[in-house]
């Protein structure tokens, strides 16, 4: 049998070169190099996105014949009308469609009238433990150019924070959520007379979903069950943005400051739409 | 053995292994919970299918794990390629040391790549203005640690069903084969080399 060469020290050694100097210039923002996964995207999102039909008809099969088992007894006809109506409009619904109308029933765009509201789905939640993030449907096409000084806020259907845009390329864009230790936000107390803090994720708490808030002031006036939204301060998101509740209250290390474990509003167990603000 | 089949078996190999994880990834909302297929197609086809496989194989998981999560591009490279480069030393003749072999890289791999992106996480931090106890991410890390070794010997278990269901090469007839203690492993659908 003929023995390929062996693979050469400096191919190894060139490629791990080449490997650095990609991850260092995909560090800058809007880096022409994020385009690099566009023409796989435009082979693959496809792919992952008739997955997904595939596995929700597969669920909405397999509940639907659950569901008859129980309503035999009952009202058989009645109730299987109703799953295979509900199983039919979980498959034919076209997604763009759906976006449009959640997007008016929701009042996003009055809520927000200077930005332009995108809809899209989540294609991939986070894969790995550290470095991850959420991948969406939307991308440079539909007008996500991160720079230095621009992102983006993804909020749900009910305009509660989810995170914002980190990177995109053409056909999808990666989104750092809330609960991610990498993202920081401003914030504020809701009301009018909203104290100033921040929020970030905390390595601690995103396994249960929760955010971290600091640098609240001693003479704050928090309790329990108050609510946080953003406070505008940085420009990538909007005032107002309903960010989560405040469960737990403590002296922060320095005993000058509060801090405060926060749910957030999202429910990211359920989250599948997302929404892009797009300013002007 | 034909170039083309290898290659697109190969591309079916990580089409598969990226739609499985990304679909697991809205069922398990944990990550280190998910089973980790792109890591275990270089370690698993580094060790069955020898160096220049691992290398590209690890070159391409890893491109396809930084497309579908990595905030930047080519860590999931990187560590790719290293990975199938190292499972590629334990590429062996015979298929039952190969078979051992996985047994032993799978876990093994696993501890690296966790070790890896734990020290890169404390180096490396997203956000220099959060401070982040090095402490708290190894001890994290660890606790993760015996999940992910379970759910990893899964992905490793199914990628060798892969290898085994849609080979790349095609198979001989029975009577070309001669796998065993006499050699003939010129004949075994898994030598690459």
């Amino acid at each position: 049998m003929a023995e390929k060469p062996r693979i050469k020290i400096f191919v190894i050694v060139i490629t791990t070169l080449a490997l650095i100097a990609l991850i260092v210039l995909t560090l800058v923002p809007n880096s022409p190099l994020m385009h690099l996964t566009s023409p796989l995207g435009r082979v693959f999102n496809p792919i992952v996105r008739l997955g997904q039909e595939v596995t929700h008809a597969v669920s909405g099969w397999l509940s639907t014949l659950t569901e008859s088992d129980r309503i035999r007894n009952e009202n058989e006809a009645l109730r299987a009308e109703n799953a295979r109506l509900q199983n039919e409009l979980a498959q034919s619904e076209d997604a763009a469609k759906q976006f449009e109308e959640l997007k008016d029933a929701l009042g996003l765009i009055s809520l927000f009238p200077d930005m332009e509201v995108r809809g899209g789905y989540i294609m991939n939640r986070a894969i790995g433990e550290w470095y991850d993030v959420f991948r969406i449907n939307l991308g440079q096409k539909d007008g996500l150019i991160i720079d230095a000084e621009r992102s983006y806020a993804v909020v749900d259907a009910n305009s509660n924070l989810v995170g914002r845009v980190l990177a995109s390329d053409l056909d999808s864009a990666k989104v750092l959520p809330i609960v991610h230790e990498g993202f920081v936000a401003g914030a504020r107390m809701q009301g009018s007379h909203g104290v100033a803090l921040r929020i970030r994720g905390d390595i601690s708490l995103k396994d249960d979903n929760l955010v971290y808030a600091d640098r609240i002031p001693l003479d704050a006036g928090i309790s329990v069950g108050d609510r946080i939204v953003t406070s505008g301060a940085g420009g990538v998101f909007p005032e107002g943005l309903p960010i989560g509740t405040i469960t737990e209250i403590r002296l922060a290390d320095d005993s000058r400051s509060l801090e405060a474990t926060v749910v957030p509003a999202t429910s990211f167990d359920r989250l599948t739409a997302v929404f892009v603000l797009v300013g002007e | 053995m034909s170039g083309r089949r290898v290659t697109i078996v190969t591309i079916i190999y990580l089409v598969l292994a990226s739609l499985l994880q990304s679909l697991l990834s809205h069922l398990i909302h944990t990550p280190y919970r998910i089973p980790d297929l792109l890591l275990m197609l270089p370690v698993l086809g580094g060790i069955w299918f020898g160096r220049h496989y691992g290398f590209r194989v690890g070159l391409a998981a890893g491109f396809f794990r930084d497309f579908l999560a990595g905030r930047l591009l080519g860590p999931g490279m990187l560590i790719g390629m290293y990975i199938g480069l190292a499972a590629s030393l334990l590429n062996h003749a015979d298929r039952r040391f190969r078979f051992l072999f996985s047994a032993v890289a799978v876990p093994a791999a696993t501890v690296f790549h966790t070790a890896v992106m734990t020290v890169l996480t404390v180096l490396w931090p997203m956000s220099q203005s959060i401070p982040h106890d090095p402490q708290v991410i190894w001890s994290r890390a660890l606790s993760q640690l015996p999940m992910r070794l379970l759910v990893n010997a899964a992905a490793g278990a199914f990628v060798l069903a892969l290898f085994f269901l849609l080979p790349l090469k095609k198979r001989k007839k029975q009577s070309d084969l001669s796998y065993g203690k006499a050699g003939g492993v010129e004949h075994d659908v898994f030598d690459l080399t």
